[in-house]
């Protein structure tokens, strides 16, 4: 993995040396998860660097920091004790949380337009997951059946997207829908009830233009 | 010719090999043991007055070694109105991995109690007094003893699916008291096969 790590630092930093016009690309958004059936949910928010490499390409460096949105079910717990119910609830909360850094990839699909211009997007890069799993019930007297417990993997994902991006003076509006794979890796090594999240992600954002090409000051 | 003598070679090898086939998760809750599960990780855990102590891993048999098994069944049959069924788990406290000790279950059963009446246990939860029966503990650093508790069987069977084959699973929670000592949060998860019957 740290091959392709320092693979991905190489392709990001020989882009931004030659980047001829540069915008920085604040974002938030929603996501679901489409591998556990919706089961997880988030608040993304985060930042890009976009470095425009041509008429119809550009890169773009991204950090974002999904929030997870608590998602509450239910377990089962038994005692052996008689003088206590054999059976009670035992309340679970699963807290998905999930940071990126990834090598982004815009290649527009109109760029001939000036007003509005689609893109189709290519997601490459690191992603961190956590899914940590707390039980509230009566620990003294209870035991749980087949409990979930936290799980947390960082590793290389892969997504795409489309994206409609509208033209406000230099800056620019930008809405995006993406899928994304889980972080790479075995399957969970854990009777788990769920899996990492495959992220199915609406951001907006709005793209700030920080520096022009030089024809254009 | 020389790719075939590997071949022999390796498949004796492999067939020499014992396989673990116990499954140990974790609890987070509970430090030391493993999760409560009915999946068949062929596993029993608990604290001994709060060390935690586990079974043996069960192994599959090689071409020149039996399989070990973690529980055995057995029943002690005498001149008395009810035989005692004994469930046996063998295991270490994890304090003393070289220890070999034993905790049973002796529960009494009519005289004509057969492997498929395990199937009877199912989400049954008893106390363990004298009227029925008594847990045995042969601990490492703990007299030998016996002592009373409460046992809960999630599920218990033991049939045969395709004629002639039969297995079972045994998983559920127990926790007992002896004189010198206590068994807590026990929870077991064994599949059965003939392999752990004595009877």
């Amino acid at each position: 993995m740290r091959k392709w790590i320092i693979v991905l630092s190489m392709i990001s930093l020989s882009s931004s040396e030659c980047a001829a016009q540069f915008y920085i690309e604040p974002f938030i958004g929603y996501q679901l998860d489409i591998k556990n059936h919706d089961k997880f949910t988030q608040i993304n928010t985060g930042m890009q660097a976009a470095f425009n490499k041509g008429k119809n390409y550009e890169l773009l460096a991204r950090l974002q920091k999904s929030w997870g949105v608590a998602y509450h079910s239910a377990d089962s717990s038994f005692t052996a004790n008689p003088s206590l119910p054999l059976y009670a609830k035992a309340n679970k909360t699963i807290v998905p949380q999930t940071w990126y850094f990834s090598i982004d990839h815009r290649f527009k699909l109109n760029s001939s337009n000036n007003k509005n211009q689609f893109s189709f997007l290519l997601l490459t890069g690191l992603m961190a997951q956590k899914l940590t799993v707390n039980y509230q019930y009566d620990k003294d007297n209870y035991t749980i059946l087949n409990p979930d417990v936290t799980q947390k993997r960082i590793n290389l994902f892969v997504g795409t997207g489309i994206e409609y991006m509208r033209f406000i003076k230099d800056n620019r509006l930008f809405f995006q829908l993406t899928v994304s794979s889980p972080p790479a890796g075995n399957p969970i090594k854990y009777p788990s009830s769920f899996s990492f999240m495959a992220p199915l992600a609406f951001n907006a954002g709005y793209s700030i233009l920080i520096k022009k090409k030089k024809h254009e000051k | 010719m020389k790719s075939k003598w590997i071949l022999v070679a390796a498949s004796v090898l492999l067939a020499g090999c014992n396989k673990n086939i116990t499954k140990y998760y974790a609890d987070e809750e509970d430090k030391g043991l493993a999760v409560f599960s009915n999946t068949g990780n062929n596993i029993f855990t608990c604290y001994v007055n709060e060390l935690p102590w586990r079974t043996f891993s069960r192994t599959t048999g090689g071409l020149f070694s039996g399989g070990t098994s973690e529980l055995y069944i057995s029943k002690q049959i005498d001149s008395s109105a009810q035989d005692l069924l004994i469930i046996q788990w063998n295991g270490f406290l994890q304090k003393y991995p070289t220890g070999y000790n034993t905790i049973s279950l002796y529960l009494k059963v009519p005289k004509d109690f057969t492997r498929n009446d395990i199937s009877s246990f199912q989400g049954q939860r008893f106390a363990i007094d004298s009227s029925k029966g008594y847990f045995y503990a042969n601990i490492s650093g703990f007299n030998t003893e016996t002592g009373f508790g409460n046992i809960y069987f999630y599920s218990a069977s033991f049939d045969s699916a395709t004629q002639g084959s039969y297995s079972g699973e045994l998983s559920g929670i127990l926790e007992a008291d002896f004189p010198d000592f206590k068994i807590t949060k026990g929870r077991f998860d064994d599949q059965l096969s003939v392999s752990q019957f004595q009877f």
